[in-house]
């Protein structure tokens, strides 16, 4: 008796301590998932395009922005918004999380000069729309889709993480010769006091060809 | 201002004289001398001056100079006496005398036979010498290649009371309209003003001229008035209207010296404003030159903008600095135009989500551990029951 009495007691407690374990696990690895740094890249560095595509020659009139996609990180995105300026001068920056905002005062997308396309990391709790920004890498592949059913294929040459206080204004918005893209996003530290993180991603790029599908 | 006033006024004035020139060319030598040979008659004539063996001496220098030519080969102390000025006409009257030897005093003595008479006098006295003299004091026998202009209507204080109000008109319409026209005054520095003789007639278009330029009124404060009163006075007695050509000449010298700073003559109103706008570009167009940014280039129209940044042709109507944008640089074509960069970085990132993690990662994970709970509740139950 007694000894079924033991026995019973052991069973127990190995089983218990079979489900503590587990469930330690399971914690210990959801939380190493939430707070490890997992590649973002979600995609290919390019997206196959479409075989029976019409070039058209760069670089193009103006024309607003319909569509937006960055395949190595999965952005692929129509909330589109234009941007214009602050009473400072600054870039104005999009309302909410997941939209992408591009600088009115700037070039359209295949024209002459940078087009500038700006996008939270995060907002109000949510990832914003240039989240994973910071994963793109050179030579990537950016396609801007215009509201005149042009295509522009942009090709990633570099991407800078830059403190704000030393933005890089003129590399940024300054002319240049040939159609361009600004990708930009905050990066860095999030500096509590003041509420903001101390630097700025940005991904430069420019126009490899325009296409009509 | 009033200085560039005074240089137009001088043009304006020139050009007037220019006109009174034109109406009665060789004027000078058609126009009569005292020809009162008793000192009653010669001091009937106002400014004549009777002087004792010399005779009637009117007291300008044309006159004088005149007189000479017209006593030609008269005695020498006649032409040295009376010519004050030394003039060109007198000593050409000496040389002819002498060459001409002593009969060519023949026809002279009594001066006021006439200007013509008096040159034809030296063409005398030149034939003279080549002939041996056996013409001498025909006075008649002029070459007609050197032949000289026909004498002329004298100018007559009926053309200068019709030309002088025009000269005066056109200053306070041009140059005065802005000024008060109260307390006029004429031109300072003026010598003894040249009248009209008994006839109405002036002796000649150097006297008619000062006397016009002596009835030009300016408002009192004028600057510059006493240079524009030697400039005047030197353009009235320079005057040769013998010859059309080369009064037109001395005009143009004239203007050119008189008023160097003018781009153009006055008047005239260029079509297109300078790429550069220099100093003095305001002083003298404003008010008579109106441009529009059809009318220029973006440089042209920036330049003006630079210099006169109250834009008064309006050609910066959006106040943005910028005149004329619409008129783009050809290089722009080059670049996108900007209204201007932003500067600084952008404030893309409130903080609020530091996981990295999204929405749909956050359930997954949340599920995970909810089933997790269960199963283990579950297994905890069941040997509870079975203990």
């Amino acid at each position: 008796m007694a000894t079924t009495t033991e026995q019973g007691t052991g069973t127990n407690g190995t089983t218990r301590a079979t489900i503590g374990i587990l469930v330690v696990l399971a914690l210990l690895a959801v939380v190493a998932y939430l707070s490890g740094d997992p590649s973002q890249r979600v995609g290919p560095a390019a997206a196959d395009l479409p075989a029976d595509r019409t070039a058209v020659a760069l670089p193009l009139e103006s024309a607003a922005t319909s569509n937006l996609r960055i395949p190595s990180i999965g952005v692929d995105t129509r909330q589109l918004k234009e941007l214009g300026q602050t009473e400072d001068r600054r870039l104005e920056v999009p309302k909410d999380a997941p939209t992408v905002g591009h600088y009115a005062g700037g070039a359209a997308p295949g024209e002459r000069g940078p087009a500038v396309y700006a996008s939270h990391v995060n907002y109000r709790g949510v990832d914003g729309g240039f989240a994973r920004l910071a994963e793109v890498e050179a030579g990537d592949q950016v396609l801007i889709e215009r509201e005149d059913g042009v295509t522009v294929v942009y090709a990633v040459d570099r991407v800078d993480e830059v403190d704000k206080n030393a933005f890089p204004t003129a590399q940024v918005y300054g002319p240049t010769t040939d159609a361009q893209l600004r990708l930009i996003t905050c990066g860095g530290e999030f500096d509590t006091d003041v509420r903001s993180y101390e630097d700025n991603v940005i991904v430069f790029g420019h126009a490899v060809e325009a296409y009509r599908a | 201002m009033r200085g560039r006033r005074s240089s137009r006024s001088a043009a304006v004035v020139l050009a007037g004289c220019v006109g009174l020139a034109v109406m009665a060319p060789g004027l000078a030598l058609a126009a009569p001398v005292p020809s009162a040979t008793t000192e009653a008659e010669c001091e009937a004539v106002a400014g004549n001056t009777w002087i004792e063996g010399v005779g009637c001496d009117d007291g300008t220098t044309s006159t004088t100079t005149t007189t000479t030519d017209a006593s030609g080969s008269g005695s020498a102390a006649s032409s040295g006496s009376s010519t004050s000025s030394g003039s060109t006409g007198a000593g050409t009257g000496t040389t002819a005398n002498t060459d001409g030897g002593g009969a060519a005093g023949t026809p002279a003595g009594t001066p006021g036979t006439g200007s013509a008479t008096g040159t034809t006098g030296t063409e005398t006295g030149t034939e003279n010498t080549e002939d041996d003299g056996t013409e001498t004091g025909t006075g008649t026998t002029a070459d007609p290649a050197t032949a000289p202009v026909p004498p002329a209507e004298p100018i007559s204080t009926v053309a200068l009371a019709e030309g002088v109000p025009q000269l005066q008109a056109a200053l306070n319409e041009d140059l005065l309209e802005d000024l008060p026209l109260a307390d006029l005054l004429p031109l300072p520095d003026l010598p003894d003003i040249p009248q009209p003789d008994a006839d109405g007639n002036f002796e000649n278009v150097n006297a008619a001229c000062l006397n016009a330029i002596s009835q030009l009124q300016f408002p009192t404060g004028t600057e510059g008035l006493d240079v524009l009163s030697q400039q005047l006075q030197g353009f009235c007695e320079q005057l040769d209207p013998t010859t059309l050509t080369d009064l037109l000449d001395s005009l143009l010298e004239l203007l050119n010296g008189l008023i160097p700073s003018l781009p153009e003559a006055p008047g005239t109103i260029p079509t297109e404003a300078p790429s550069y706008v220099p100093a003095n570009y305001w002083g003298y167009w404003h008010k008579q030159y109106d441009v529009d940014c059809p009318e220029l280039t973006y440089d042209e129209a920036n330049a003006i903008l630079a210099w006169d940044r109250s834009d008064p042709f309006r050609l910066d109507r959006d106040d943005d600095g910028e005149a004329c944008e619409g008129n783009a640089h050809g290089d722009d074509v080059e670049y996108v135009e900007y209204i201007g960069y932003p500067v600084g970085g952008v404030a893309t990132g409130d903080g609020s989500t530091g996981s990295g993690a999204s929405g749909v990662e956050v359930a997954l994970a949340a599920g995970v551990l909810s089933g997790l709970g269960v199963t283990g509740l579950a297994l905890v139950r069941r040997f509870a029951r079975q203990g």
